[in-house]
């Protein structure tokens, strides 16, 4: 028999939700709750095998619930229930320990067999859930691409910023030449000198030449 | 009252003649002394029109300073020297401005009789506006005087002059002195006819200072003609334009009528509020004659001095042509003298004139910094206004995607769940087609209320932070026909923006996607936020096929992204180039 607590702050659902497991032979409703720190109290009382987590609650947000979970009970099992489809969420309760993620659409074969996978140690994705991981990892941007390559992509502008201040021009100069703003010549050196992760114009006309930056980037 | 005749005063005073250009440059300086050293020396050499000018413009300056005895005294003397020098028509230009200090000390006849003589003095010299004026302070003077035939006649007589000088605000207060009359002798058809008149050259030219005086007079005249209906029409619209313009001037006389026509008209409260203002008007009327009692002597007071100074000065008149010729070698003297001191004046003018272009100059550049503060004032309150406005927007998507989420969103999930659980208990239900289909509808439902509500607002955004919402949106552009899209951001790892900037910036960075994607057709998005320690840099940069910044303004979207960077007192800088591509930075200091 597997032990479940669900907390999710839509009363109507959670009642949907009961009236299912009631009818199943392996697993038991233990207890119920509609915030974060009712969860809790409600494991300090019972024992209590898998959690049905809604993401969304309305006292503490569920990524949070399933960060101090982790910690206190590292055998609890969850199950993170969202009306969200979006890889932000699911990757950070993901990384803060839930076990599965299914969407609130979820039929009732479906709904059972995440719970027992879980249970069993596995983990589960409704398949949209799946299908936003996949494209996500496809596209691959942000931080992925940071350790892919040793510096991130400089855009055109930048690149015609960076030319001018290779041949040394003046601030002016390079606002003049490229028709901008002398702030935004300012706003795209500054940019440069965070992403290249060096302190001073000298240190990025270092770089710059070391690495070959401009003229790769060119070809 | 005393400010009305004032005005009239300055009116009237540039009207004499040989105004001295020194006097009038130097009378902003020290204006009495100066003059009152001209009038000595004038004296002392018999140089009489130079005394007289300096009495009229002493009389005015007295009067500027609200100064009644002075500006009296110095005005009987201009008119004295006037008289001497046989300048006839500053002489009665004068007596006319002191008609008017007899009127107030409620000496009718010597007004009069100065009036009078001005007006033949005028009819010979066939002067038709001075005529007119005169004509029409004489049948003033006449209702004053309660002299009812010569009133009607004067009045008469000015509306014929009027005839050929056209004079419309002239003809309106004439049209009101005649309903004025015609009322008084109870002939009201008359009366209306009049004033209609006036209310209909009020109208023609505009002109709305009357027109509160007018309507009181339409209604209080239809009200006694018995005319309610109309009456009551004219007196409320009277009573609104009085209420609007507090300052609009009324006849103290008329508050008295428009309280008993309100009152006829069945308006109580109205009547009572009028009757208040009338005996208030009163108070302060008979206060008022007390003082003028008192300048009743020294006008008298005045007039005797004047006669006894008019001998003196024709005895001197005398002497002076006796003596003239014994003078002329002296004056030659003196000549050489008053070159000199004004060759000094000269000298001291152009330095109070530098004096004074600097303090000028001073002025010029306060009133540039007012203006420029009300402009920033202005701004400020604009960008207020976008900001209450954009704010509202957000807090309405915030509700509505919140509602839509909570609410519908899971009122579906339920209704999935217990729909399903109907399965269950009908076991051949799962090989129904129609049950089967409902269900995937059911699902779509769902997936269509999130997919509402997270454009509505992400729910990524507040919960999870900016750069998690971007990166949830950009995973939406995912497919073949979507530009690549390149996210990097720096600075924002460990830093939480506030819910207002952050939304802002994701309104923003997703207006420029779309656009880089919809109009631009570029193949490559590249998107870059970084934060230093007091600013937020956005860059977007797409290689589409560019735009005309100057065209594309007037573009829905362009606008939204130009109101959110104001929003947030930030700093928007387009650079296109046709074919090559659009980049677009924005600041928005922290």
């Amino acid at each position: 028999m597997i032990k479940i607590l669900i907390a999710d702050d839509h009363t109507m659902f959670v009642d949907g939700i009961e009236s299912i497991l009631r009818n199943e032979t392996d697993v038991e409703l233990v207890a119920k709750c509609y915030d974060g720190n009712s969860v809790f109290n409600l494991l300090k009382e019972n024992d209590i095998d898998v959690l049905l987590l809604d993401v969304n609650l309305p006292d503490i947000s569920g990524i949070d619930v399933c960060k101090r979970l982790r910690k206190e009970y590292p055998k609890l099992r969850v199950l993170a229930l969202s009306m969200y489809n979006e890889e932000s969420f699911i990757s950070e309760i993901l990384k803060n320990g839930a076990s599965g993620y299914i969407l609130k659409n979820t039929g009732r074969a479906e709904l059972m067999k995440a719970i027992q996978l879980v249970h069993e140690g596995q983990t589960y994705f409704s398949d949209a859930v799946t299908q936003t991981i996949m494209k996500s990892m496809v596209k691959g941007n942000d931080s992925s691409n940071k350790k892919k390559k040793e510096f991130p992509k400089i855009s055109r502008r930048e690149k015609e910023v960076l030319q001018l201040i290779i041949e040394e021009f003046t601030t002016q100069e390079i606002a003049n030449q490229l028709f901008i703003s002398l702030k935004t010549v300012e706003s795209h050196r500054s940019n440069l000198l965070a992403k290249l992760n060096v302190r001073n114009t000298a240190g990025l006309v270092r770089l710059t030449i070391e690495n070959n930056l401009l003229d790769t980037e060119k070809k | 009252m005393f400010v009305r005749f004032v005005s009239l005063v300055l009116v009237l005073l540039p009207l004499f003649s040989k105004a001295q250009l020194v006097l009038d440059s130097l009378r902003v300086l020290y204006p009495e002394q100066f003059i009152e050293q001209q009038i000595d020396e004038g004296v002392a050499n018999n140089q009489f029109d130079q005394v007289a000018d300096g009495y009229k413009a002493l009389s005015t300056i007295y009067f500027e300073q609200n100064k009644k005895e002075d500006a009296l005294k110095a005005l009987t003397k201009s008119i004295q020297y006037y008289g001497i020098l046989d300048d006839s028509l500053n002489y009665h230009q004068g007596n006319l401005i002191l008609t008017d200090f007899y009127l107030n000390s409620k000496l009718y006849k010597e007004a009069l009789e100065l009036n009078l003589k001005a007006l033949r003095f005028f009819k010979n010299k066939e002067d038709r506006k001075a005529q007119l004026s005169i004509s029409k302070k004489l049948a003033e003077i006449y209702r004053l005087q309660k002299n009812v035939p010569k009133e009607y006649e004067f009045l008469k007589n000015s509306l014929q002059l009027n005839n050929s000088i056209k004079d419309t605000l002239m003809e309106i207060q004439l049209q009101i002195q005649k309903a004025n009359w015609m009322k008084d002798h109870q002939n009201y058809e008359a009366a209306l006819d009049a004033i209609y008149l006036a209310a209909n050259h009020s109208k023609v030219i505009g002109q709305d200072s009357f027109l509160c005086e007018i309507y009181f007079q339409l209604g209080v005249i239809s009200q006694l003609y018995g005319e309610n209906q109309v009456a009551k029409k004219y007196m409320n619209r009277a009573d609104s334009l009085y209420q609007l313009h507090s300052n609009a001037y009324i006849n103290y006389s008329s508050y008295k009528e428009i309280s008993d026509a309100f009152m006829e008209l069945n308006q109580p409260k109205k009547a009572y509020a009028y009757l208040n203002t009338y005996l208030h008007q009163k108070d302060s009327l008979d206060n008022q004659n007390q003082l003028d009692a008192i300048n009743q002597l020294i006008v008298q007071y005045q007039q005797e001095q004047q006669k006894a100074a008019i001998k003196n000065l024709q005895e001197q008149k005398v002497d002076v042509q006796v003596k003239s010729k014994l003078q002329s070698n002296i004056i030659t003297s003196i000549l050489v003298g008053v070159i000199a001191i004004l060759i000094g004046l000269y000298l001291i003018i152009r330095f109070y004139q530098q004096q004074i272009s600097a303090k000028e100059t001073i002025t010029i550049q306060k009133e540039e910094i007012n203006r420029q503060r009300i402009v920033d004032l202005e701004n400020n309150l604009k960008i207020e206004t976008m900001q209450s406005m954009l704010a509202g927007q957000e807090a309405e998507r915030e509700r509505v995607a919140k509602d839509l989420h909570d609410s519908l969103g899971g009122l579906l999930s339920t209704i999935k769940l217990q729909f399903e659980s109907v399965a269950t208990k009908m076991t051949n239900l799962n090989k129904v087609k129609e049950y089967n289909k409902a269900n995937i509808m059911l699902d779509e439902a769902c997936q269509e209320v999130r997919n509402i509500s997270n454009n509505m607002q992400p729910g990524a955004l507040l919960k999870l932070g900016l750069v998690p919402a971007l990166k949830d949106l950009m995973n939406r552009f995912q497919g073949d026909h979507y530009p690549d899209i390149d996210f990097q951001h720096y600075g924002l790892e460990e830093y939480r923006l506030d819910n207002t900037t952050a939304l802002m910036l994701f309104r923003i960075i997703q207006e420029l996607l779309n656009n880089s994607i919809k109009y631009a057709k570029a193949d490559e998005i590249f998107v870059q936020l970084t934060r230093n320690e007091n600013e937020i840099i956005v860059t977007v940069e797409d290689d589409g096929i560019g735009y005309d910044p100057d065209t594309a303004k007037k573009g829905m979207g362009t606008e939204n992204i130009n109101s959110r960077v104001n929003y947030l007192k930030g700093e928007l800088n387009v650079h296109s180039i046709i074919d090559k591509g659009t980049s677009t930075m924005i600041n928005i200091p922290l």
